[in-house]
This record gives structure tokens, C-alpha cells and sequence, in this order.
């Protein structure tokens, strides 16, 4: 269930609604984190930060895996 | 569930892990043990909502693995190093108190807030009586507390996970403008309406805005609750911060605020909760006094936690 740093920039600049809601709030702050620095580190910091959630919380992520897999 | 001090007691001597929830001078009355509790005489119980300074609400943890942990507004982040790696962790806090404040305004910035499993609630009092105190209690050295956090953190199995849940009646009202602020603050004088620098007071008087009803900030398909305390004069009180960058709008209206409230339970009830409480602003605009629930049982609360602080919303925690 490992999220590429491509999928994560499409999380952190695009509408998304996800059923979780300890990942909605965590994209919510992280989407704030990267509008005000949209370096490479920040989006390596956020792609760390989600998939360290997807990671702790799999046996629930099912359908907030697949949003990101078809956005 | 909802039980005398005597029954309360026996578990405590059990050396059972509970959270307590009731009016301070039965919490103050307990021996010493493995709880936590936090002031407020308003339940939500099998029997309806009740309204009580002489009953305590105990929930029993059914885990054996825990800490107690007591923080102030200098130490409140490490609440998440001091949690379990897997587990869940019970906070409460004393209304108004800094470690409240601190904790509302930057809980989401602490480090794994939203991989740590924090959950719990703001203490409070009887709204109708007077000299009380909101207060957090540590059971295991009887500290009872205006001014600290008090967090218990539980240990789970390696093969059990938990999960934090909300029960919000609001949604964003489409019709409503987008309001925005430009800085954190529980006390707001203006605001960007569509982009538009306004006084927010003006705005709510203008409009005939509805007060019971919350502005719903935009978490990415969840809506978390902001509700307004009291509109005095240019500046708006807040009972939890808005933040800047959060989309806000105002709540739709809703026709019957019990049954919609009732209905959402209703949802919920093959679920089982380890802990869950919900806000004083429901039970109130609710009229939940002597009305009966099916689920969800627990102290009705100041303000509620689920990882951040929430308003006018019940929050849960399940283990699956």
C-alpha cells in the first residue's frame, strides 16, 4: 500500500475527500504545509507523513487507497 | 454507564483502568487508582440524558496495559511520544484553562497527532449552579487539576487497532459564503467573506445568522465544527479556534435537531465503543434531557477531542 510522491502531490493540490478521519485532517494540515513551500523536501515530508499512515492503519484503507490509486 | 460513588469505588479497589466523568466532589471523594476523571454533571446514558451531581459515568477499559500522564501548556506535546506506539490515549481537559487553549490551537501540529490515537474531551461544570470549577482529575495521586491535562494511554494487542470516529448532525451549507480567517484564534474581529475583508460580527448581525448553528471548516470530506460562543459587540468568541487556510462555511439548517441527531446514531449501533462522549451545545439545542439512545453512551462534554479539538460534534473510539 505504498503511495508514490506523484499521488501525494495530486492529494496535496487537488480537492480529495477521503473516509478517514485522521487522514482528512492530516491532508488538510499537510496541504497547508505544502501551499507555503512546495519544495521537494516538504513533498518528501508528506509523502513520508501519509504513507506512514496508510502503513500503521491497512487493514481500514482500503477505499481511501483506492481514491488516491484513481486520481 | 451512569453508578453511585459506593459502585464507582469498587471498581477503583478492583484496581480496574477507568475514566470517570461526574461532579468534582465525588471525584475529589474517590480513592486513589488506576482512573482519570474530569468534571461535568451531564451524562448520556441507557436511560436518556441526564443531569446529575450525584452519579458518576465510568467507562472500564478493557485493556491492562496503561499510563497515566499529567501535562501542562509547556509539556502538552509530548503527549504523543508518551502514547503507546499502538494504542489509544483519553485526554481531559480543564475549560479554559492554557493547556486547553495551547492544545486547541496547535494539537495539529504536534508530532504523530494523527498516527497516535488521542481522544477525550473539556471538562466542564452545571451550567446552572454556581462556585463550580472544571477540573481534571489523576486518580492514581488524587492531583485534581483547573490548570493540567490529564491523559491516560492505553496499550493495545499487536493485533488490534483503533480507530477515532465523529458524529456531526452539521454539514457545509452550500448557500453559505466561504468565510475565512487570516490567523488561529478563538476570538475573531474580521474575516474574508468570498474574499471580501468583512467584520464577521456585522456579518452574522446582517445576515440573521442562526448562532446554534457552527461553522464547518473543509478537512477533506470531513467537517469539523467550529461553534460561536457569544457575539459581543465587533468581536466574535469562539468555543474552539478557526484556523487560518481552513475553508469555513456555516451549517445548513437542520429541521429537527434530535431526530436528525437520533438518525445518525441509529447508524451507529452494531458498533462498540471503548469510549465516547459528546457536546454540552447538542444535548442542549438537542433537548436530550430524558430522551433515550440506543448507542454511544458517555459524558456530554465542553469540548471534544478527536485528535484536535472539535465542537458541537460526539466523538468515539473503536478497537478493531
Amino acid at each position: 500500500m505504498e503511495i508514490s510522491k506523484q499521488q501525494i502531490r495530486k492529494v496535496l493540490t487537488t480537492k480529495c475527500n477521503f473516509s478517514q478521519l485522521g487522514l482528512n485532517m492530516m491532508v488538510t494540515r499537510l496541504t497547508g504545509l505544502y501551499a507555503k513551500d512546495p519544495s521537494e523536501s516538504m513533498l518528501m515530508k508528506c509523502t513520508d507523513e501519509i504513507n506512514a499512515f496508510f502503513a500503521k492503519y491497512q487493514a481500514i484503507m482500503g477505499q481511501d487507497y483506492e481514491t488516491i490509486s484513481k486520481m | 454507564m451512569l453508578m453511585t460513588i459506593e459502585e464507582a469505588k469498587k471498581l477503583i479497589q478492583a484496581g480496574k483502568w477507568l475514566h470517570i466523568a461526574g461532579n468534582e466532589g465525588l471525584l475529589k471523594a474517590l480513592p486513589q487508582g488506576n482512573w482519570i476523571g474530569g468534571s461535568t454533571e451531564y451524562f448520556m446514558d441507557k436511560s436518556g440524558g441526564t443531569v446529575s451531581g450525584e452519579k458518576l459515568f465510568v467507562t472500564e477499559i478493557p485493556y491492562t496495559t496503561a499510563k497515566i500522564s499529567v501535562y501542562d501548556e509547556k509539556n502538552i506535546p509530548d503527549i504523543t511520544s508518551d502514547a503507546y506506539p499502538n494504542g489509544f490515549s483519553i485526554i481531559i481537559l480543564p475549560f479554559d484553562s492554557e493547556v486547553h487553549k495551547v492544545y486547541a490551537k496547535n494539537a495539529a501540529d504536534f508530532k504523530d497527532i494523527f498516527i497516535k490515537n488521542i481522544i477525550g474531551w473539556v471538562s466542564g461544570l452545571n451550567l446552572s449552579k454556581q462556585g463550580q470549577t472544571p477540573v481534571a482529575v489523576n486518580g492514581q495521586t488524587g492531583e485534581m487539576s483547573k490548570d493540567k491535562a490529564v491523559v491516560m494511554h492505553i496499550a493495545l494487542p499487536e493485533d488490534k487497532i483503533a480507530s477515532i470516529g465523529i458524529v456531526n448532525i452539521f454539514s457545509q451549507n452550500a448557500d453559505s459564503p466561504v468565510i475565512e480567517f487570516t490567523e488561529d484564534s478563538f476570538s475573531v474581529k474580521k474575516c474574508l467573506v468570498d474574499g471580501k475583508e468583512t467584520v464577521f460580527a456585522d456579518y452574522i448581525r446582517k445576515n440573521d445568522i442562526d448562532t446554534k448553528l457552527p461553522l464547518v471548516g473543509d478537512y477533506s470530506g470531513s467537517g469539523v465544527n467550529v461553534s460561536i460562543k457569544q457575539v459581543d459587540g465587533d468581536t466574535v468568541n469562539l468555543y474552539a479556534p478557526v484556523f487560518k487556510g481552513i475553508q469555513y462555511r456555516f451549517a445548513n439548517p437542520v429541521a429537527d435537531y434530535a431526530s436528525e441527531f437520533k438518525r445518525q446514531l441509529d447508524e451507529l449501533t452494531k458498533i462498540s465503543p471503548v469510549f465516547s462522549c459528546n457536546c454540552i451545545l447538542n444535548f442542549l439545542y438537542g433537548g436530550f434531557e430524558g430522551k433515550p439512545v440506543q448507542s454511544l453512551f458517555g459524558p456530554i462534554t465542553f469540548g471534544e477531542v478527536a485528535y484536535q479539538l472539535v465542537n458541537q460534534t460526539l466523538v468515539y473510539l473503536t478497537v478493531l
